[in-house]
């Protein structure tokens, strides 16, 4: 009997948008992408790819990759994309504004604390420039606002105001963030408990 | 007629929006606390007094400041089309007093540029030289009372 080849699942992550794909003998058998760009690919998309993920039989593809949607699931959310999209268009603002541009630190920062921070609170974050180098990740509801400011040299500062009482923390760097300051405003501010992850 | 240096609490104060950008999120109510954020070391943030300024001067200062932005970024050799006078943050007064911060009349007189007799100051406290964090904390707080008004 003819041995099939392995189906591969791929993940490829373009800067800020994950793509997945199901592969079989070259063939795309599933593809994901936030932003609908995999349609009709070819496989053009592993320039940006990590590693592939080979697994020994097309069931264990399939698991494999209906696991990976399940824990990434908020990944595809189009709040999140948006936020993203954001993140992507702050050094031009940044520029228009006639402020320095963000650092690579301050961006790497800034997108990781938006993916943990949705995974707590799925609500619309804004993210922009400030006049200083800075990424402010803004969550904002009728109980008030959170405000993650994200600076060029790593350091984080986070400004809670809700029900009219402001609260501030400062932090070194972003290990270990949000931390349980930043996960209770965010809880506060939606009045519900929230995923955690 | 001639400007009072006083600036009444109900008087409604307008920071000038000059992005494309900024002027939509603030039409959905947010990033309001970056147009009330001043710049590090400063704690000043530059706002007409729109219930005394006439409508047409006002907006005639909107696009001279929007002018001076692009002709900013042009001086760095580029040309942003995200430039565009939009609207006004707008807050009151006694909301800004109500935050711990000053409101100041400060007109800019004739030989610089135009003029703008209009002219005000949102100046918060000097705790905010110290520490970078305070002049965000200043900002949330402010945008909390402020709205938007569109360019007419």
């Amino acid at each position: 009997m003819e041995e099939r080849p392995a189906p591969t699942v791929v993940v490829a992550a373009p800067r800020y948008s994950p793509v997945l794909a199901l592969v079989e003998s070259g063939t795309p058998l599933l593809a994901v992408d936030p932003h609908d760009s995999v349609e009709g690919y070819e496989g053009t998309y592993l320039p940006y790819g990590d590693d592939p993920y080979r697994i020994r039989t097309r069931e264990s593809a399939l698991s494999t990759f209906d696991a990976y949607i399940r824990l990434t699931e908020w990944a595809y959310s189009p709040i999140l994309s948006d936020a993203f999209h954001d993140l992507e268009q702050v050094d031009e603002e940044a520029r228009g504004d006639g402020s320095p541009v963000p650092s690579h630190l301050a961006h790497r920062n800034a997108h990781r604390l938006l993916e943990r921070m949705f995974r707590i609170c799925r609500v619309r974050y804004s993210v922009y420039p400030l006049h200083d180098g800075e990424i402010v990740i803004e969550a904002k509801s009728a109980k008030g606002s959170l405000l993650v400011v994200c600076r060029s040299d790593g350091r984080i500062g986070c400004s809670v105001r809700i029900e009219r009482r402001s609260r501030t923390e400062r932090y070194h760097d972003a290990s270990g963030l949000p931390n349980g300051f930043m996960r209770d405003a965010l809880r506060q501010l939606t009045g519900v408990a929230g995923r955690t992850g | 007629m001639s400007v009072p240096s006083e600036i009444a609490d109900d008087e409604e104060l307008g920071r000038c929006v000059v992005s494309k950008r900024a002027a939509r999120r603030a039409r959905e109510g947010r990033g309001l606390a970056k147009l009330l954020t001043p710049r590090q070391g400063e704690r000043r943030i530059s706002v007409d007094r729109l219930t005394i300024a006439p409508l047409a001067d006002a907006i005639a200062n909107g696009h001279r400041v929007a002018a001076a932005r692009q002709a900013g970024i042009c001086r760095s050799g580029q040309k942003s089309r995200d430039v565009e006078f939009g609207g006004w943050v707008t807050l009151s007064a006694r909301a800004v007093r109500g935050a711990d911060c000053e409101c100041v009349a400060s007109p800019i007189e004739k030989p610089v540029g135009p003029g703008n007799p209009y002219h005000a100051d949102i100046v918060m406290p000097e705790s905010v030289l110290e520490d970078d964090l305070e002049r965000v904390r200043y900002a949330q707080e402010l945008e909390e009372s402020a709205g938007w008004r569109e360019r007419p």
